[in-house]
């Protein structure tokens, strides 16, 4: 240890505190730089030894006589009795000259154990780097700075605080004895963090005194990947935390990390996923050095965890970041900045509060919150198409790739690709059911508003008519329309409907790859939008030719990547579309009766008017654009009501709630856009802006509906007591009678009611489309015209051979009044709005010849295994439902020896649904890394 | 000029999307029609509402059917089916079960449920000075009348309410005699499902000459029969639809002083007209009309207007309920007519029971027919079908010889109705037929 010059006498009779100065060493260290540094402080350490470092570091040591200790445990070992502190420096720390002399004052003058210097860039000096931090329970540090923060000694207090950097620290002896030191297995943060909360768990004051300010090169921070620092905090807390603290924050961390992880895969850095792998299985490796430290720590140890909560931050760093993240994204992705430089983003991260597509994205944030509060909270209501999912994604794979179709009494007909769709993402989720609903709500109302801004902001509109068109997408009279009938899957198409246009609208990108890129999105988003609402494939390339039509500026161009998409989209409809005639496709299920009411049409006529007439060149166009799209659609589904079905009544309408969102963006902008129009010309953009403010504003039914329009649960709590009274084999069918409206899905439609059958206790998403009538339908239908025309005694004999146990009326219907004079149905009080009636003659949907009730386990089912024993399963006759198959009436009879009967399926469907798969895989990748 | 066309455009469309035609969609149903079903023809179950096995009474249940079938009887009592019998019928052929095999109650309603058909059932009861019968009903419907009742000197009349349905009844009666509408009846009662209940209507009602009973349904469904005893005797009917046209080949036998009861249980007043059909035929029957007042019935004797054989029918300008009743000192029979006239008939329980067996025809069509019969008993068709004919517009009484046997199938070309009467000892019971789907 050399001697240096000791600081002044100062005014005090006190004897001046003894310093060592320790410099640890890391790669790529100027020791010199540091070194000089020390020399030249006003209070003279009173010896300097540098720790660690390679030869060139022991070169320079020997070189100016210092000491030298190959790690901070021996240093602090070998510790002469004269020495009061030690101040802890990084190599590639430069401390002012008054940066020791004020650390040594103010840790004296607080009585505190550990004191902390500010912190500042070395490149830019104004800039602060540190200035003392609170932590997250998790560790997580929370320095409160903005980003590139100018010191202007806004925080000139000393204070304590959770930790202090580990740049400059001067630490009393007897503690850095206690504690052993920094731990030198952590990179500098956390090394920080876990020296301060061991401190300060040790009963010293970790306070930070800004008037030591030490410049920081930043180097020991380059040679650390970013994945030790979270390893690092993590045996920081399995140090520092009791046993009970630790039962819930270990896992806690483990689980913030893999969520932040999973969700920067899509929003940056991607790395981190690998970062937080890498972090768990270095912290699992080094637990056994870990818990010896925790022991050795132990016996230190004055006080409890509660210490350490009185300086951390609540919640969650990490996710407070990630969200703020997501915002950021989404404020980029509506706003009209384009480019991402850091200066712009500077620039903007100071005016964001004020900026409008903050407050639009906030309002359109909280619009989602509020109109979607019954499915965050409580789940999808049942009604209409809006089902529940069924608990096992796989299951619904297997009946989707050739599987059986269990609507109704079954079928082999492949099942809507919507639900191909739902249960892929369901899939990936887990297979939660409840969290797949809620994801793809939101994916439909975020992605709508995100979409119609992407899409208007193409054409030169401002964030309040983004807003206003996207809650019209959304919320609109004709998306209020379709959620009215309980059609859900076509908020995800109204959703898609934007992207799938604006990224076929958009010129193409410069370079092949990009534009592989491009087309990949293309056809991916016009494939999600076909498999939920399969005639809105066309809509793409429909709404590029008017455009072409209506449009201005170069348009005819986009048809080049509107046909591919839609191409490239056709094979996501298999292998639905693969088991669907033409004529199934244009006229199957009953289309949706709706005509904008007056209070919807007089502001579109306004705002279509106001916009074509009195608009600039591109506002006119955008109006004429979206009024042709509206009413076209408008038309469409009331050609559908006359001649045709559901699936082009849902596309007609995805295209109306497109078109008259259009129509309200351009129309909330053509007023603006007037400065020196005439007095006639500005009335009628004032009559398109009020037109457009009342059309969107018909979003708020939506918000006091709070379940994105579809009303009421109606069948939950009514068939509740299906799944009380169900037997151990299952709750076998239900038969629904009623006005068709008020049923499940689709309705088979008789004379003046409705009726189909459902899975008990609740009908579930691939049970709402029914598949064409076979044979069991055909029965069943005549069974209930009998009832009609000739009454019955025994109904429920009749019904049983379906497997049906329930008879609800969910409204006025003839059957019901057929069952007034019956023997074998029991009405009974078991649902609030609905009337039950039990089957006491029910049979099992599948029964064994012994009569033992076989399992649905969709798509299977299962009983007992007995040899040679047979098995009657009540769903429509299909040879392929096994070995043994003959037909038993309409239904089936197979072998039930194995225990269990599979429908056989078929392979060709399979191969199609693969197929699928393999190009949403394909389409995937290249959209996502040839756009990059 | 972009503008203009796209405007143009814009307005074409609204308007034609507005002018498109859709389909007009039915509106709602608000009050659904009750499924009434009019025993019109036998059906694959039917409901017997008045049986006994009380001391004095041998009451038994006639099954018969065309083709081969299985019955169940069920004998529904308090919510439970108290007993259960099951036979079989050899088709064609009829059996008769005494009820007390099965059951020993004062009441005891039964449930008769056909496995196959053609086949009908009815109620019959011969003992010593009483004879009754009536068909079982397959009939469901939320409205019953009950013409023919009286509850005179020495009279007593019984309402049985038969619910061996699965769900609970409401009921309300409505009991008119010639004082009018008559307040102090049990108005509203309720009859539990698998149960039955008696009304004690000369309890209520003493010393009327003529009532009529209306059951309406507000919830379920309930079978109605009325039991009228004078002195030793016994008459049994169950309720009616309601029908713009009655038939009656049986009017009246020699021991008994017939007379017709209409009943209106509508709020308007309707024009009837009665038209008697004689043996001899005749293209203009003579006629008699009249007015029945809304809310009211009628009984209208028939001694002074009947001279020898005569078949009735009845028609009104709107549906009306009408039964004819035959009286003496010590008999009484009553029985319903036929909504319409049928090409075959079943008469369940012809033959059940001793006495002087008589087949009723009734033709009111302008052409002769050739009516076939033939006699069913446990053992099938044994038994020579025979012909007769009926002149166009007459009546025509046939004494059959039906020792053991248990039922009768009439058929022609042409439609007509057919019921059937037992006399003996003075006792007369009258029954109507069950008309088969052709």
């Amino acid at each position: 240890m050399s001697t240096l010059e000791r600081p002044p006498a100062s005014d005090t009779t006190e004897t001046p505190a003894s310093v060592l100065a320790a410099v640890l060493v890391h790669r790529d260290t100027d020791l010199g730089g540091v070194l000089d540094a020390i020399a030249a402080q006003v209070y003279g350490p009173a010896g300097v030894t540098v720790v660690g470092g390679d030869e060139a570091a022991r070169a320079v040591v020997e070189e100016r006589g210092l000491r030298w200790s190959p790690s901070i445990q021996q240093l602090v070992q070998g510790l002469e009795p004269e020495i009061d502190h030690v101040w802890l420096l990084h190599g590639d720390a430069r401390p002012r000259r008054d940066a020791l002399a004020a650390l040594v004052r103010d840790l004296e003058r607080v009585d505190a154990s550990v004191a902390g210097s500010k912190v500042l860039r070395a490149d830019r000096p104004d800039v602060l780097e540190s200035v003392g931090s609170a932590t997250d329970i998790l560790g997580e540090p929370y320095s409160g700075l903005e980003q590139d923060e100018v010191d202007q000694e806004q925080y000139d207090v000393v204070r304590d605080v959770a930790f202090v950097s580990g740049t400059s620290l001067l630490v009393r002896r007897d503690l850095l004895r206690g504690l052993g030191g920094p731990d030198r297995t952590m990179p500098p943060e956390a090394s920080g963090i876990d020296f301060s909360q061991r401190a300060r768990a040790a009963g010293g004051r970790v306070v930070v005194v800004p008037s030591s300010e030490v410049l920081h090169e930043g180097t020991c921070r380059a040679t650390v990947p970013g994945w030790r620092e979270q390893a690092g905090r993590v045996r920081a807390l399995l140090k520092a935390y009791s046993l009970l603290t630790l039962s819930w924050v270990l896992p806690a961390s483990f689980l913030i990390g893999l969520v932040a992880g999973l969700v920067r895969l899509f929003i940056g850095p991607r790395t981190a996923l690998w970062d937080w792998v890498r972090a768990w299985v270095w912290s699992v490796g080094r637990l056994p050095s870990t818990l010896a430290a925790r022991r050795a720590f132990r016996r230190a140890r004055q006080t409890g965890d509660e210490e350490l909560f009185r300086y951390q931050v609540r919640g969650s760093v990490v996710l407070r970041s990630l969200v703020a993240d997501i915002t950021e994204r989404f404020h980029a992705a509506t706003s009209e900045e384009t480019g991402s430089p850091l200066a712009e983003l500077v620039e903007r991260s100071r005016t964001f509060w004020q900026q409008p597509a903050f407050l639009t994205t906030l309002f359109a944030a909280a619009f989602v919150v509020f109109a979607g509060r019954a499915v965050w909270f409580g789940g999808l209501p049942a009604t209409g198409f809006a089902l529940e999912l069924p608990d096992s994604a796989w299951s619904t794979l297997r009946s989707y790739a050739g599987g059986w179709n269990p609507a109704g009494l079954g079928s082999p007909e492949p099942l809507h690709p919507a639900v191909g769709a739902t249960s892929l993402l369901q899939l990936i989720l887990l297979s939660r059911a409840g969290l797949t609903a809620a994801v793809l709500t939101a994916a439909g109302l975020l992605g709508g508003m995100v979409g119609m801004g992407r899409l208007l902001r193409r054409f030169g509109l401002g964030p309040t008519a983004r807003l206003l068109a996207g809650l019209t997408l959304v919320a609109g009279p004709a998306t209020q329309a379709l959620m009215g009938e309980g059609y859900w899957p076509a908020l995800m198409a109204v959703g898609a409907a934007p992207w799938a246009v604006h990224l076929v609208l958009a010129p193409w990108p410069e370079g092949l790859r990009r534009r592989l890129g491009r087309l990949a999105a293309a056809g991916l988003m016009t494939g999600w939008l076909a498999v939920f609402a399969p005639l809105a494939l066309l809509l793409p390339l429909a709404a590029v030719l008017l455009w072409g039509i209506l449009g201005d500026g170069p348009r005819w161009g986009a048809l080049a990547r509107a046909v591919p998409a839609g191409l490239l989209a056709v094979p996501f409809l298999f292998p639905w579309l693969a088991g669907t005639t033409l004529d199934r496709l244009l006229e199957s299920g009953v289309a949706f009766d709706w005509l904008p009411s007056w209070w919807a049409a007089i502001p579109f006529v306004a705002a279509v008017g106001g916009a074509a007439v009195a608009g600039d060149e591109r506002t006119s166009s955008l109006g004429l654009w979206g009024g042709v799209m509206a009413l076209g659609g408008v038309l469409g589904s009331r050609v559908a009501l006359a001649e045709a079905g559901r699936e082009p009544a849902v596309a007609a309408l995805v295209a109306t709630a497109l078109g008259s969102a259009v129509v309200v963006g351009a129309a909330v902008d053509s007023a603006g856009r007037l400065p020196e129009a005439s007095l006639l010309r500005k009335g009628l953009a004032a009559s398109a802006l009020a037109g457009a403010v009342l059309l969107a504003a018909a979003a708020s039914l939506v918000v006091v509906d709070g379940a994105v329009g579809l009303g009421e649960d109606r069948f939950v709590e009514q068939l509740d007591f299906a799944a009380a009274l169900q037997g151990p084999h299952g709750g076998d069918r239900i038969l629904m009678v009623g006005p068709p409206e008020t049923l499940p899905g689709d309705a088979r439609r008789a004379d003046g009611y409705g009726y189909r059958v459902v899975s008990a206790p609740l009908p579930s998403l691939p049970e709402a489309w029914l598949s064409a009538p076979r044979l069991g339908d055909l029965e069943l239908d005549r069974t209930l015209q009998e009832f009609l025309s000739a009454g019955t005694l025994r109904p429920g004999a009749a019904l049983a051979p379906f497997g049906i146990r329930w008879v609800v009326a969910t409204g006025p219907n003839p059957i019901e009044s057929a069952f007034a004079g019956q023997l074998d149905l029991r009405r009974l009080p078991l649902s609030p709005s609905y009337t039950v009636y039990s089957n006491e003659a029910a049979q099992p949907r599948a029964v064994a010849e012994d009569g033992t009730p076989w399992s649905w386990d969709a798509p299977d089912y299962r009983g007992p295994a007995r040899a040679g024993s047979r098995v009657y399963l009540a769903e429509n006759g299909d040879q392929r439902w096994g070995k043994g198959w003959s037909q038993a009436g309409w239904a089936n009879e197979v072998d039930g020896d194995s225990g269990v009967v599979s429908f056989g399926g078929s392979a060709r469907f399979r191969w199609l649904a693969w197929a699928a798969g393999i190009e949403l895989v394909l389409l995937a990748v290249a959209a996502v890394w040839w756009r990059r | 000029m972009k503008r203009l066309l796209g405007l143009v455009l814009v307005a074409l469309l609204g308007v034609v999307a507005w002018l498109v035609p859709v389909p007009a969609q039915p509106p709602p149903p608000e009050e659904l029609p009750v499924a009434t079903t009019v025993a019109t023809s036998a059906r694959g179950f039917a409901e017997c509402a008045w049986a006994s096995s009380a001391e004095g009474l041998d009451t038994v249940i006639a099954l018969a059917a065309l083709a081969d079938v299985d019955a169940t009887l069920s004998f529904p009592r308090s919510g439970e089916v108290r007993a259960l019998h099951e036979t079989s019928v050899t088709g064609a052929g009829a059996v008769v079960l005494p009820v007390r095999r099965v059951l020993e109650e004062h009441a005891a309603p039964v449930l008769v449920e056909f496995s196959d058909g053609p086949a009908a059932a009815g109620v019959v009861v011969g003992s010593d000075a009483v004879l009754a019968g009536d068909p079982c009903t397959s009939a469901s419907t939320k409205v019953w009348l009950l013409p023919g009742g009286s509850t005179r000197q020495g009279e007593r009349l019984v309402l049985h309410l038969f619910n061996p349905f699965s769900a609970d009844a409401r009921v309300t009666l409505f009991v008119t005699s010639e004082h009018g509408i008559e307040p102090g009846v049990d108005e509203s009662l309720s009859v539990a499902a698998s149960s039955f209940t008696e009304i004690n209507l000369d309890g209520q009602l003493p010393l009327r000459d003529s009532l009529s009973v209306t059951v309406e349904t507000e919830e379920g469904l309930v079978i109605p029969a009325m039991e009228l005893s004078r002195g030793a005797d016994l008459a049994v009917w169950t309720g009616v639809t309601q029908s713009s046209e009655w038939h009656f080949p049986l009017v009246h036998t020699d021991a008994l002083e017939p007379s017709v009861v209409l009943a209106n249980d509508g709020l308007v007043a309707v024009e009837y007209e009665l038209e008697f059909f004689t043996a001899s035929g005749g293209s203009a029957p003579p006629v008699e009309s009249g007015e029945l007042a809304p809310t009211s019935h009628v009984r209208i004797p028939l001694g002074d207007v009947v001279a020898g054989l005569v078949g009735l029918r009845v028609t009104a300008d709107a549906p009306i309920a009408a039964t004819v009743v035959g009286e003496s000192e010590s008999g009484i029979a009553v029985t319903a007519g036929a909504p319409t006239a049928a090409k075959r008939w079943l008469l369940p329980g012809f033959g059940a029971v001793s006495g002087r067996h008589s087949l009723w025809l009734l033709n009111t069509g302008e052409e002769q027919i050739t009516v076939t019969y033939q006699v069913l008993d446990p053992g099938g068709l044994n038994r020579d079908p025979a012909k007769i004919a009926v002149r166009p517009a007459s009546v025509r009484r046939v004494l059959i010889e039906a020792e053991a046997s248990a039922g009768l199938v009439v058929e022609s070309t042409a439609p007509f109705t057919a019921a059937w009467s037992v006399e003996d000892d003075g006792a007369v019971a009258y029954s109507a037929g069950v008309p088969l789907e052709e």
